[in-house]
């Protein structure tokens, strides 16, 4: 635990020309594991940024670059009446998936506590991870199957009565973004209640025992002592569901139509559309960018909010 | 260390030379051999043809996302398989080379009888031709049950109160939707009615929409009749083809608006599924306009595009000179001699490989309208065939197309499921091109 510090520190006084030998040598192992974590980075996404940053002020085509355009594309993108569409709808569905992808789980992670019987146990396990073991192809196809105007639940619907008409859960633009968080979440949920799990499971016992002396119910236990402890775990989830929300992609590329798709085109898959469909990597490079520029904004802002509570 | 560097050198280079030795580099997309056996077989009856040597580079998925990648990275071909979807971009990126100048001196590619001005038409912009088509394309219409027409001894309907009172008649008979689409695309035929055409018109040099128009209002309002009474199917907003073609072939719908080369698709799986099946499927034209006119609309077409940084652009033509004759005719169809066909006492037999591939290794129908196919035409396409040919036009689809569609779409299918009149659609649309700059 103590070496890498110190590793570090004999780094920097290397660095500022204060080398001490001995301790490079001394740390040299660490130095030579790290280095392949150093080139991964270097080569797959420190370079591809830079790259991206420098296409995204070039006009560049199929054929590349054929010019300095300066910031010509970002305000070509800024001057689209589609963008700030495209902004409110990352921002809206990145909410819906954060706040649901990142309260929701703590309940069958409780639950997952909770349930004493192994075999029932594992089975509720697997159940709710199974989603997450999807692609996104196959997790849209089974909803559409379901949901579809001459799906199971429609069916069920009409012939009980309660409805006239199917309902276009995928067709109506007032369910259309609730579709993709509700989508995302169940998705993602088994994932994230692994996480929630793992960290229960590492709570002091003492604790609880205590709080039973106390007399506490399980409500007072869970609300006073599990959320609690909960929340370093918490505070990475959150970064981790929101980091993730804001790259929605597949879920909005494979639901998307004709009526719907001003709703859900998300800034990833505005790149795209610029990027592949209509070759212009300029434009698309200039929207990673500012979706880049978003998200370590608001990872900074995550980190200073949490960092203290 | 070294002998590993060297060796990854030495195996660049050797695969680089094969490369750079090809005569000729080709992306192709839909043309070209089922499998990677049948390919590489497909690569040599073209060499064999050509007396070239030939890189035919066909990838697995994501053709547009390759063809990107491909050339953003500096890899140069001679010639590319797209569509005239993407014509505009290429264009206006300068990334593909006119062709005006290689198709003059080629005896083939110039013969108008192999490939009709027409088809030339779709791929030029300002008296320049961009590409090559790959296939005859025809184009969409609606395709209906002619079997249910004949049992509710209806004729083929040629107004919009016709199609309804049809529609209406199959859903009462067979319980069926009386239509399904797919797209915007879809509903030219019907837009006729009113004399409306897709895509962009240029009035006193002005760019306006028709869809957008005043005069396409009553037809979203027909539609969301349709959709009231249950006889248009109601995943018309996000229905694929396969979605229409699985309703089509299973007597869920009376109609569907797709492409005249279906016609004949339709027709033939239901008779391979059961030989005495009544199925029957029909290519009709689109409603007739107040001036008597049928608007329908021409499909895009899959061309070939030499790129702009091409090394060998003659060698691309070459190759367009071979797929454009006989040989090439009947490789882009039958497929390849001894795998997908046998000639027998000069008749073309089909192998169990080559009925498996349905006539198609690219180019199910050719652009030539002198040749023809040793098995014929699939029942129903040459009556299609020929509506699309007598009634249907290009639309003009700028590249700013894409955002115009979307406004359009949006509004429109609010309209055809009865959320807004037709009225207060177009209207909507005309307010939001015109904020988008996209109409003059």
């Amino acid at each position: 635990m103590v070496l890498l510090p110190d590793a570090i520190t004999s780094f920097v006084s290397f660095r500022k020309g204060s080398m001490d030998t001995r301790l490079l040598k001394k740390y040299a192992p660490l130095y030579v594991l790290i280095t392949p974590i150093i080139i991964y980075f270097c080569v797959f996404i420190f370079y591809p940024l830079s790259q991206a940053f420098y296409i995204s002020i070039q006009e560049f085509g199929l054929l590349g670059s054929s010019g300095f355009v300066g910031l010509d594309n970002y305000y070509t993108i800024f001057d689209d009446s589609d963008f700030l569409q495209v902004i409110e709808n990352t921002i809206v569905l990145s909410l819906g998936i954060t706040f649901f992808g990142f309260t929701l789980p703590i309940i069958p992670a409780i639950a997952l506590v909770e349930i004493t019987q192994m075999a029932a146990k594992r089975w509720f396990q697997t159940l709710i991870y199974l989603p997450n073991l999807f692609s996104w192809v196959i997790i849209i196809g089974i909803w559409m199957t379901f949901l579809s105007p001459a799906g199971s639940l429609n069916s069920v619907l009409i012939s009980l009565g309660i409805i006239d008409a199917p309902i276009l859960f995928f067709a109506n633009e007032d369910y259309a973004r609730g579709m993709i968080v509700f989508q995302t979440v169940w998705k993602d949920i088994g994932y994230t209640t692994v996480i929630y799990f793992s960290a229960i499971l590492s709570i002091n016992t003492d604790l609880y025992e205590a709080a039973e002396m106390d007399g506490a119910t399980v409500w007072q236990k869970i609300w006073n002592i599990t959320i609690p402890q909960l929340y370093p775990t918490m505070k990475i989830v959150f970064l981790i569901t929101l980091l993730g929300s804001l790259r929605t992609f597949d879920s909005a590329y494979l639901m998307s139509n004709g009526l719907i798709s001003h709703k859900i085109t998300t800034l990833a898959l505005y790149v795209y559309e610029q990027g592949i469909l209509e070759f212009d990597l300029g434009i698309a490079n200039a929207a990673g960018v500012i979706l880049l520029i978003i998200a370590i904004s608001l990872a900074l802002a995550v980190q200073k909010i949490t960092r203290n509570k | 260390m070294k002998k590993t560097v060297l060796a990854l050198l030495t195996a660049t280079m050797a695969f680089s030379s094969v490369t750079m030795a090809s005569d000729v580099k080709i992306m192709t997309k839909v043309s070209g051999g089922k499998t990677a056996g049948e390919h590489k077989a497909f690569v040599q009856v073209i060499e064999k043809n050509t007396g070239m040597d030939v890189s035919m580079v066909k990838p697995g998925g994501s053709y547009d996302q390759v063809v990107l990648t491909t050339l953003a990275s500096g890899e140069k071909y001679d010639l590319i398989y797209s569509t005239s979807k993407q014509l505009e971009y290429f264009i206006k990126q300068k990334a593909i080379m006119p062709m005006n100048d290689l198709i003059a001196k080629s005896p083939i590619l110039s013969d108008r009888n192999r490939i009709s001005q027409e088809e030339l038409d779709v791929i030029s912009r300002d008296g320049k031709i961009y590409g090559i088509p790959n296939k005859f394309e025809g184009g969409t219409m609606p395709v209906v049950r002619a079997d249910w027409l004949e049992e509710l001894g209806m004729k083929d309907p040629a107004t919009l109160d016709q199609w309804y009172n049809f529609f209406k008649a199959a859903k009462t008979k067979y319980g069926a939707y009386g239509i399904s689409t797919k797209g915007l695309y879809d509903i030219q035929p019907f837009m006729s009615a009113v004399g409306v055409k897709a895509g962009y018109v240029m009035i006193d040099g002005k760019r306006t929409v028709p869809y957008a128009t005043d005069a396409a209002a009553p037809v979203y309002d027909w539609f969301a009749k349709l959709y009231k009474e249950g006889l248009l199917d109601p995943n018309f907003a996000s229905n694929s083809s396969s979605d229409m073609t699985k309703l089509f072939l299973s007597d869920q719908t009376a109609t569907v608006t797709y492409w005249d080369a279906f016609v004949g698709l339709y027709n033939n799986i239901r008779t391979n599924q059961d030989p005495k099946t009544t199925f029957r499927a029909k290519g009709l034209a689109g409603v007739p306009g107040p001036d008597g006119k049928i608007m329908m609309r021409r499909g895009d077409s899959s061309i070939w595009v030499i790129p702009a940084n091409a090394r060998k652009p003659e060698n691309a033509i070459k190759f367009l000179e071979f797929w454009h004759s006989e040989p090439g005719y009947l490789l882009g169809t039958l497929g390849i001699e001894g795998i997908d066909y046998n000639v027998v006492d000069g008749k073309y037999v089909l192998t169990e490989t080559g009925k498996e591939h349905g006539l198609d290794h690219g180019a199910p129908r050719v652009t030539s309208r002198n040749w023809v196919n040793p098995f014929g035409s699939l029942p129903g396409v040459d009556e299609a065939e020929a509506i699309v040919l007598k009634h249907a036009s290009l639309e003009v689809l700028p590249a700013e197309w894409s955002k115009t569609k979307k406004i359009l779409q949006k509004y429109a299918y609010r309209a055809m499921l009865g959320k807004v009149t037709g009225a207060e659609a177009v209207k909507a649309m005309r307010k939001d091109l015109a904020k988008s700059k996209l109409i003059d």
